[in-house]
């Protein structure tokens, strides 16, 4: 990794970023920001740049620079995407969303995994033209993670996504989605929701019981919908049974 | 601990010995105490030597010897040696002595942890016959992880500036424990500031003995080299269970020990599991065999899988309470608690640390963020309910042993989904207890949930956390927001607390 790291600083040329306007007058201190180094977080796996001069808006613009630069490391690439997610790009979103779309389309499923952090701050029709693709990604990582931010930030805004994700073919595309309609309070007809109790993985059992009992309180129990789950060997999916028979 | 105490071969008059003896029990000479390089199991004894446990025959016992009669000591099992004053008298099973004198002193030396096995005292009469024998255990004190009821010691934590800029979190602590406090330059570590992870503090302790045993981590990130750079010496003993990739919960912060409660005396050691199917990532087996083969802290096991970084550390923790019948509360993180501590504040109140680094600008914001709640309600079930069940089954905890911790989790950007504390996680503190256990300063990172960053006395978070703590705690909130916070730990993670050995006395182990 500190190898690709130093590489990513050789090839760190100043006409990559010297036409953005905040750097036209600080040459030097965008070039520190170009080549600062995040650092492993407290998740070895995981790095994030500390410096919180860093995570000020007038950097984007370089930040999504380093991102495009192909020379920069993937791992670099994941932080500079936590750094921008935390800024605020509103006064600025047309010409960001147009550099960044092209990362939703980057070979590597991780990065188009991580991009989908970035969804809740594009415009909606921007979000919607890229949740399109993304739900169609041959990689399930993609898809869950898309099914992911949908569920926790755009959940009542596309709420037509988390529908359409119940019907993958990944079950952790299906959790997400089915845990994003009790989530947000998306009500679509038990028809649609009760086949997930019979789910291939318990997790999706476990969020189709909590969603239903979010969205039609009472109902797993009048429409005798536990039935089919008494014998379940999720331990998991039993504490649900009881918490729902339970309240009512 | 169930002994078998022989009484054989009594016979004439003589009713000699027939008090039991408690056992023998030393600590294993692991260390080196010369600072020669060498175990000091593996050479002769040296001037600096102090881990040698005495014995002497017990004043009854020294009583019914008598003039002619002699007292033989036979050896029964390898794994120690036994000198009377300088001489090696015997080191292997099955070897033997006769005392000169009643009030001779034995001095016991052994190999390792874990070590059981006995000697027989032999009374003899002036013929050589036996007049009576009595079978003594022999036993070396396991290594006990120590627990936050006991007494700290000293503090230690990494400092740095620039690329690791923690000075206020430096300072915090300089102003909470004075001298209790120790700081090491993080440079030389390749900035890595988790010294929790990197560590354990545990030891071996009996009766006049303390052996501090350093367990250092198969993590081996920055800090690998820091405990024989940094702890190493006399009466320290740095050892690794386990080897090969390390996953996140193989870190320290995912080892913790619970106070003692009924039939566990030195508190039970408790971990994480993180889940990706059926088969978890926990701690390396080398080290939970090595917990398992010590039964004393017998360990028990959490599911972390909510978590982003894993670590048992992250949402509970013990604290003393002295007005207790246990003598301690247990803090377990609570969303609905965080929620009910949310509506007693102004909607309208401004959180300007977390508008620029969590996207909530005010309690409103945060409050009326539905799928946030949902979540942390999905969490409230499946993990943090689980828990308290958990610490009731393996503890016997009650509710007027818990405290309900206001807290909220979010998912940590970068980190698919798993969580980490919305606010910076007060559970994650140091415990740095009195000598006499009744109390302890805490030391907890500022939750900074006001409007005006630079007034700690305005946080209605921190005023609400003082008025949950039992009396003879003192809280001190220290800024660890962008070093730590931000980084996915807190002030727990960022530091690591020598304790004062709980000890095996001999009684105990009966």
């Amino acid at each position: 990794m500190m190898i690709h790291w130093l590489i990513s600083i050789a090839f760190a040329q100043p006409s990559t970023w010297s036409a953005i306007p905040v750097c036209q007058d600080n040459v030097s201190i965008c070039e520190t920001i170009y080549t600062a180094q995040p650092k492993p977080t407290r998740n070895p796996a995981l790095l994030r740049f500390t410096d919180p001069e860093l995570s000020k808006s007038k950097w984007i613009p370089l930040h999504i620079e380093r991102l495009l630069d192909s020379n920069t490391p993937e791992p670099v690439q994941l932080a500079l995407i936590t750094l921008v997610q935390q800024s605020d790009i509103a006064s600025d979103i047309d010409s960001i969303e147009s550099r960044l779309l092209p990362l939703f389309e980057a070979e590597s499923p991780e990065l188009r995994a991580a991009m989908t952090e970035l969804l809740p701050q594009l415009t909606v029709a921007t979000q919607r033209l890229v949740i399109s693709a993304l739900i169609q990604d041959k990689d399930w990582l993609v898809r869950a993670q898309t099914m992911r931010i949908v569920a926790r930030h755009l959940g009542r805004t596309h709420s037509e996504t988390l529908i359409y994700g119940l019907m993958d073919e990944h079950s952790e595309v299906r959790q997400h989605a089915v845990k994003g309609l009790g989530w947000n309070d998306v009500v679509v007809p038990l028809t649609e929701l009760s086949p997930l109790l019979q789910d291939t993985d318990p997790n999706v059992r476990l969020h189709t019981l909590r969603t239903i009992e979010r969205l039609y309180p009472g109902s797993a129990v009048k429409l005798r919908l536990l039935d089919s789950l008494l014998d379940d060997s999720d331990p998991k999916v039993q504490r649900e049974i009881l918490r729902i028979q339970t309240a009512h | 601990m169930s002994l078998l105490f022989l009484l054989l071969g009594c016979n004439g008059s003589t009713k000699a010995w027939e008090s039991p003896i408690d056992p023998i029990v030393g600590i294993a000479n692991i260390d080196d105490d010369n600072q020669d390089g060498k175990v000091d199991w593996d050479e002769d004894l040296s001037e600096a030597e102090n881990d040698i446990t005495s014995f002497e025959l017990p004043q009854d016992m020294k009583d019914a010897v008598g003039g002619n009669n002699t007292v033989r000591v036979r050896q029964n099992s390898n794994g120690f040696r036994i000198y009377v004053g300088d001489t090696l008298k015997s080191n292997s099973e099955e070897d033997l002595f006769d005392l000169d004198s009643v009030d001779s002193t034995l001095d016991f030396e052994f190999e390792s942890i874990n070590t059981t096995g006995s000697i027989t005292l032999v009374l003899l009469d002036s013929n050589g016959d036996t007049k009576s024998e009595q079978e003594v255990p022999v036993l070396s004190a396991p290594m006990l992880l120590n627990h936050h009821l006991q007494p700290m010691e000293q503090v230690y934590a990494m400092e740095g500036t620039g690329f690791v800029s923690n000075q206020a979190f430096i300072q915090g602590f300089e102003d909470a424990l004075g001298n209790d406090f120790s700081a090491f330059d993080v440079r030389a570590y390749e900035w890595d500031v988790w010294l929790q992870d990197e560590i354990e503090f545990a030891n071996l302790a009996s009766s006049g003995t303390r052996l501090d045993i350093v367990i250092d981590s198969i993590r081996d990130r920055g800090l690998d080299s820091f405990p024989e750079e940094e702890l190493d010496g006399p009466d320290v003993w740095i050892e690794t269970w386990g080897r090969g990739m390390a996953n996140s919960q193989d870190s320290f912060g995912n080892l913790e020990v619970a106070p003692p409660v009924d039939g566990y005396p030195y508190g039970r050691i408790y971990y994480g599991d993180w889940y990706y199917g059926n088969t978890p990532d926990t701690i390396t087996s080398d080290l939970t065999d090595e917990f398992d083969a010590q039964a004393a802290q017998d360990p028990f096991t959490l599911d972390v899988t909510f978590l982003c970084v894993g670590h048992v550390d992250e949402y509970m923790t013990f604290i003393p309470d002295a007005s207790s019948p246990k003598g301690f509360k247990f803090l377990l993180a609570d969303v609905n608690a965080g929620y009910a501590f949310l509506e007693t504040l102004s909607p309208s109140m401004s959180l300007p640390k977390y508008a620029n680094d969590h996207g909530f600008s005010s309690v409103e914001s945060i409050l009326n963020d539905g799928a946030l709640r949902r979540l942390n309600e999905d969490i409230q079930l499946d993990y943090l309910d689980s828990t308290w069940e958990t610490m009731q089954t393996e503890l016997g905890l009650t509710e007027e042993d818990l405290i309900r911790v206001p807290m909220l989790f979010e998912e940590a950007y970068g980190c698919q989904g798993y969580t980490a504390t919305l606010m910076p996680s007060t559970l994650n503190m140091v415990v740095a207890t009195n000598d006499d256990g009744t109390g302890a300063d805490l030391i907890m990172p500022d939750p900074y949930f006001r409007s005006s960053i630079n007034d700690q006395s305005s946080d209605p978070f921190i005023e609400h956390i003082n008025g949950l703590l039992p009396t003879g705690n003192t809280p001190y909130w220290i800024d660890d927001w962008d070093e730590y916070h931000m980084q996915l730990g807190e002030v727990h993670c960022g530091s690591n607390t020598l304790r004062t050995p709980m000890t095996i006395e001999n009684e105990e182990t009966q």
